[in-house]
């Protein structure tokens, strides 16, 4: 069961609806080349409002991990784990580690979890 | 000659933490708590209190109440921060400008909390990334600092046992504490057998919650002259901020803390090796590590040896949170600090004195770093 899920908004509906078609996909600033996450109105780094959706290859690694063994959330009795990717494209994001051991630096992929709730949400586990 | 107005803190009150702990009263007032410091550091200060012009109040839920509390009618500058952790620094800094500037003779400075009884959970606050975080169940600032220390364990080798040695020494300095809130010794065994909270964190790296109330009295070094207590100066204060949309940076927030070196060393003409002892923003033991190598105290990726080495203690090359600190005197969002460094400047820590205590660090790392030295 995953945590609070939020209601899509105008701003960030595209990267549900990428999630829904099992890929992940951010804005990049059309004047800047800059990546964003989270998805954005504007440009944080240039100001540019030209943003256009793109797909990513969903490939990262692991920055570092968590393991909640505190319930924090009714809907997620723990343990379970949080990862924070650098995707291979530069952004930092969230996400549960749902396969393979986790470790620093170790290669991952993302996978695409139904929650049955409306919304799909992107997870990551190790590659090979 | 012009008057000096060097900002020197002058009188200091706080309400007994551990009392408050083990009464857990859901009527207990934060402005009752506040109150009650308020009028320990005036009385601590030997200032009347009409000599008062300006207040900044801490957390409270409303400062017009404060005031009038305590019948602080007409004041020249007043101004209330919300109950972030990260801001007790700020209004340090806020009411020695406002002194040196002229713009306050007597600044009060007041806080109060009873989150406790009233049984307020600090996980779960929101953060710009919180609806893309808590699907995952991702929340509070120790899940993300327990991340940063587990990066900081892969780039530079920092172990477990440099946190469990913080943990320690914190509440060996609180066991000399009567007000402390935690006091019965603990050792390494028993930090490895405390239960994780997110892990690599266990639940000995995590600050207490707890109820207070905590004030201090700022004024210019020529009124400080004629009062009860020798002046505390407020030698020199500096602020940097890393914004970003999660808690934390990369590079466990080392630039913005070095960034801010030159503008607290320089004007005091000091350096990390002068400092006596050190009062730093325990809200999850990772923090002091990352503060640590961030101020220069030691080298970068440095205070894992430096930790282990012992020199943290009382005793030792540079005394940490004197009073216990967040994780054992009691978790005062940074307040309590404060108050602990004029303690310790004033040669009225007790057991737990720093012998010949002339120059202390006031510091906090987070997403608003800040730092204060503070001398006799």
């Amino acid at each position: 069961m995953p945590g609070p899920l939020p209601d899509p908004t105008e701003v960030d509906r595209p990267y549900w609806e990428g999630a829904r078609a099992g890929v992940l996909r951010l804005q990049r600033c059309a004047a800047c080349r800059q990546l964003l996450f989270p998805p954005a109105r504007r440009c944080p780094q240039c100001d540019g409002d030209a943003l256009r959706w793109e797909d990513l290859r969903g490939r990262g690694r692991i920055w570092s991990w968590v393991v909640f063994r505190r319930q924090y959330f009714p809907a997620m009795p723990p343990p379970y784990i949080v990862v924070r990717v650098r995707l291979d494209e530069g952004p930092l994001v969230i996400a549960n580690l749902v396969g393979g051991e986790p470790a620093i630096d170790a290669p991952v992929r993302a996978v695409f979890h139904d929650t049955g709730r409306g919304l799909v949400l992107p997870q990551f586990v190790v590659e090979g | 000659m012009s008057s000096d107005r060097t900002p020197c803190i002058v009188g200091i009150g706080a309400t007994p933490f551990g009392p408050l702990y083990r009464q857990l009263d859901p009527r207990r007032s934060a402005f009752d708590l506040a109150a009650d410091a308020f009028l320990r550091a005036l009385d601590d200060s030997g200032l009347a209190k009409r000599e008062i012009d300006s207040v900044i109040v801490g957390r409270l839920p409303s400062y017009l109440k404060f005031c009038a509390d305590v019948g602080l009618r007409d004041v020249r500058y007043v101004n209330f921060q919300s109950g972030g952790g990260n801001q007790s620094g700020l209004a340090l800094l806020q009411a020695a400008t406002l002194i040196r500037a002229g713009q306050a003779d007597v600044v009060a400075c007041v806080y109060g909390n009873n989150g406790r009884s009233v049984r307020v959970e600090y996980g779960g606050a929101p953060i710009p990334t919180s609806r893309y975080d808590d699907p995952y169940g991702m929340t509070s600032n120790g899940a993300y600092l327990g991340m940063m220390f587990r990066r900081h364990q892969y780039e530079f080798g920092t172990p477990a046992e440099a946190l469990a040695d913080l943990a320690i020494s914190i509440r060996a300095n609180a066991a000399l504490n009567p007000d402390a809130v935690m006091r019965t010794p603990i050792t390494r065994e028993d930090y490895f057998r405390a239960p994780y909270v997110v892990e690599p964190l266990r639940l000995l790296d995590y600050c207490l919650i707890n109820d207070g109330g905590v004030a201090y009295l700022v004024t210019t070094l020529e009124r400080a002259r004629s009062l009860k207590h020798p002046p505390v100066r407020v030698l020199s204060s500096a602020v940097a901020g890393a914004m970003g949309y999660f808690y934390g940076t990369e590079d466990f927030w080392y630039h913005t803390l070095a960034g801010l070196r030159a503008r607290l060393f320089g004007p005091a003409g000091v350096g990390p090796a002068d400092l006596d002892c050190a009062q730093i923003y325990d809200n999850f033991t990772p923090s002091l590590v990352f503060a640590l190598e961030g101020i220069g105290v030691c080298e970068r990726g440095g205070a894992g040896d430096w930790i282990l080495a012992g020199n943290h203690r009382l005793g030792g090359v540079l005394p940490l949170n004197t009073s216990g600190g967040h994780l054992s005197e009691g978790y005062l969002q940074g307040w309590a600090l404060t108050v602990e460094a004029v303690r310790q400047l004033r040669g009225q820590a007790g057991a737990r004195q720093v012998p010949g205590c002339e120059l202390v660090l006031d510091l906090t790392c987070s997403p608003i770093c800040s730092a204060h030295l503070l001398a006799r």
